[in-house]
């Protein structure tokens, strides 16, 4: 009873504490949080229960016996994809769409996770963080290097990209020379130098 | 499923046989190592329940390596006639490496029948029949070591793929972690499968003796696939550190973008396999005589455990990739800005680095007790064997979710950046029916070790 009544708290913190939190102490954990911890807080709940819970007498039969591993098995084995399945889910790939324009097919290119490049560069609010913005590239790059035109530094940038690295990130970016075809780099730059 | 795409199609064929070879595979080379280990261990002490131990569990082995044999000739059939470019090239690359494969094969395989079949003829000879167990471990392992090889090339195959040699080719940038990966996971998987023959064993046992022996025998399968466990997450992170060494892109799918989420469910996974881990410790401590005063540290090891789970838990957002447009507010689905640090690595490090320790720290204090109590092996509680059922189904469900998130972090490619997969099936599936699948696949070989099992058990007691 006692456990129940300590999960029953929980919760309802969880779920009551930050209606009165506002936005500006950077701890306000949204709807998918605090669900996420109002799970974890009803299994805790549940070990704690078992923890607690008398020795189980032996069982009267092998059947029993054997029924109950079975059943202990395939509820664990459920119960993983259960929570698997209500995870946030991304659909199914279709068709990449190749586009019209060399601007369009560069995008492709770019969001493509065979050649990845939105995996560590984001634009916009799409793609990884582990290397510069490319939101407004073009324009970031026009005077980076003196001497060297945008498209100029940016095709360095992909096809030697150690030749030059921005400031505070690591040197890890592979050389996309060899990934791209000549048409896809082009492509690909024509993409990035529309990032103004 | 794209509507293009039928329900049952040659990638997913692919990717039941070849898990299911896998998982026999890890079986077949985990539980030799520890066989022989008890083996030794039963000669050194006289303790005859070692030996036991060993024979039992061997003869599961003898009868699962045809099985493993089965799975790996259909997956093979499936390559060969589905993906003739891809097994064309590999076949090609790699045929002195397919050709020592085969011939370790079959003297492993015969090194096996001679173990089995020798291990009362030799009774009197233990240290040569240890030694044919050493010598089956060692040739288990190269032929492992031999496959683990084509499986990292396809993930990061050296520069110039091309004109790489057949050494380039093998010792490329993952191998040795997939090596040190699957070898300590092959230890753990096989000491949980004891532990569950062993649980059945004592649920369907009449005898006090047998249920005793059967006692011992789930509390030393379970400790080896503990021992084993601890050691795994390091290394785990070692093999991690090689992939992201070799192209960050790779790691960034697999941390940040479509297989992040698949690690959140690896989180829960290893998670429930400690605290599992520490339940039956909980319950097991109990027929030591002097036991139940070390269980305030168990149960403060359980709130560690729970702490650290929950720090290994908590993800950075919850869109399901770096592209996903949230259907909301982007401050309900995303970690608030002071927390960032809980959705990061060195957070996650420390959290289950705790548990790891702390799980330790609780064995040892069995063995304390073991140590200064008097043991009353089968009087333990039924539900510790209950859960020595519940472990291994976690442990091979989590064998069977991570094949296909390796798989996948290669994208749409055979071999990365070299040979694009232009099949149909070349997306990456969403978490869920990945989970399906490896739901499937856990059900399928319990199913079948089952089984072996009865067939070993019961239609062959003599």
């Amino acid at each position: 009873m006692r456990i129940f009544i300590t999960v029953i708290a929980v919760i309802a913190a969880i779920w009551v504490v930050p209606v009165f939190l506002s936005d500006d102490t950077g701890l306000k954990f949204g709807v998918s949080y605090r669900v996420l911890f109002t799970l974890f807080v009803m299994f805790a709940g549940f070990l704690f229960y078992l923890l607690g819970a008398p020795e189980s007498k032996p069982f009267k039969s092998t059947a029993r016996a054997v029924g109950s591993a079975g059943l202990v098995f395939v509820a664990s084995i459920g119960a993983i994809v259960l929570l698997a399945n209500l995870s946030p889910q991304f659909a199914f790939e279709g068709q990449a769409s190749t586009g019209a324009s060399s601007e369009d097919r560069g995008k492709a290119a770019f969001f493509d996770p065979g050649v990845g490049c939105f995996l560590c560069h984001v634009v916009e609010t799409s793609g990884g963080t582990r290397g510069p913005d490319l939101t407004h590239v073009a324009t970031v790059v026009e005077t980076r290097r003196q001497g060297m035109s945008a498209r100029d530094y940016l095709k360095e940038s992909l096809v030697n990209p150690g030749a030059y690295v921005v400031p505070t990130f690591d040197n890890i970016m592979p050389p996309f020379g060899d990934r791209l075809s000549p048409e896809q780099l082009e492509d690909t730059l024509a993409y990035l130098m529309s990032l103004r | 499923m794209p509507p293009n795409v039928p329900l049952i199609n040659d990638r997913l064929v692919l990717w039941v046989a070849s898990e299911l070879h896998l998982l026999f595979a890890a079986f077949v080379l985990g539980a030799p190592i520890f066989i022989v280990v008890c083996e030794y261990l039963g000669l050194k002490t006289r303790d005859q329940r070692y030996e036991r131990l060993a024979k039992e569990t061997m003869k599961i082995v003898a009868i699962a390596y045809s099985l493993t044999a089965l799975f790996g000739g259909a997956m093979t059939f499936v390559l060969v006639g589905k993906y003739q470019e891809f097994s064309n090239f590999i076949f090609q690359r790699f045929y002195p490496v397919f050709g020592l494969y085969a011939l370790l094969l079959l003297v492993e395989s015969s090194l096996m029948y001679v173990y089995w079949y020798t291990w009362d003829a030799l009774a009197g000879r233990k240290g040569l029949h240890i030694s044919i167990g050493v010598l089956l471990n060692i040739l288990g392992t190269l032929v492992m070591v031999l496959m683990n090889g084509v499986g990292s090339f396809m993930l990061t195959p050296p520069e110039n793929p091309a004109a790489a040699s057949v050494w380039q080719s093998l010792n490329n940038a993952t191998w040795t972690g997939l090596n040190l990966h699957r070898f300590v996971a092959n230890i753990s998987f096989g000491g949980f499968m004891v532990a569950l023959f062993a649980s059945v064993m004592f649920l369907t046992s009449k005898k006090e003796e047998d249920r005793a022996f059967y006692d011992w025998m789930g509390y030393i399968g379970n400790f080896i696939g503990v021992a084993a466990l601890v050691v795994l997450p390091v290394a785990g992170y070692v093999y991690t550190k090689e992939i992201f060494a070799y192209d960050a892109t790779i790691s960034t799918l697999l941390m940040a973008d479509k297989l992040a989420w698949f690690f959140v469910i690896q989180g829960v996974l290893v998670g429930l396999l400690f605290l599992g881990a520490v339940y039956y410790m909980w319950l097991s401590i109990r027929r030591i005589e002097g036991g139940a005063r070390f269980r305030t540290y168990i149960r403060g090891a359980i709130w560690v455990s729970l702490v650290g789970l929950a720090v290994w838990l908590i993800p950075q957002t919850f869109l399901p990739s770096l592209t996903a447009d949230p259907t909301g507010p982007i401050s309900e689905v995303t970690i608030p800005e002071k927390t960032i640090f809980l959705g990061l690595m060195p957070a996650k490090g420390l959290a289950v680095s705790a548990m790891v320790v702390v799980t330790a720290f609780v064995y040892l204090l069995y063995r304390q007790a073991i140590a200064t109590g008097k043991m009353a092996w089968g009087r333990i509680d039924v539900k510790a064997q209950l859960v020595l059922t519940f472990l291994p189904a976690v442990a091979v469900f989590t064998m069977a979710f991570m094949g296909p998130i390796r798989e996948m972090a290669r994208g749409q490619w055979h071999i990365f950046q070299f040979m694009a997969d232009k099949t149909p099936y070349s997306f990456i599936t969403p978490l869920g029916y990945a989970a399906i699948v490896a739901g499937i696949i856990t059900i399928v070989f319990f199913l079948l070790m089952g089984a072996i099992f009865w067939l070993g058990f019961k239609v062959g007691q003599h």
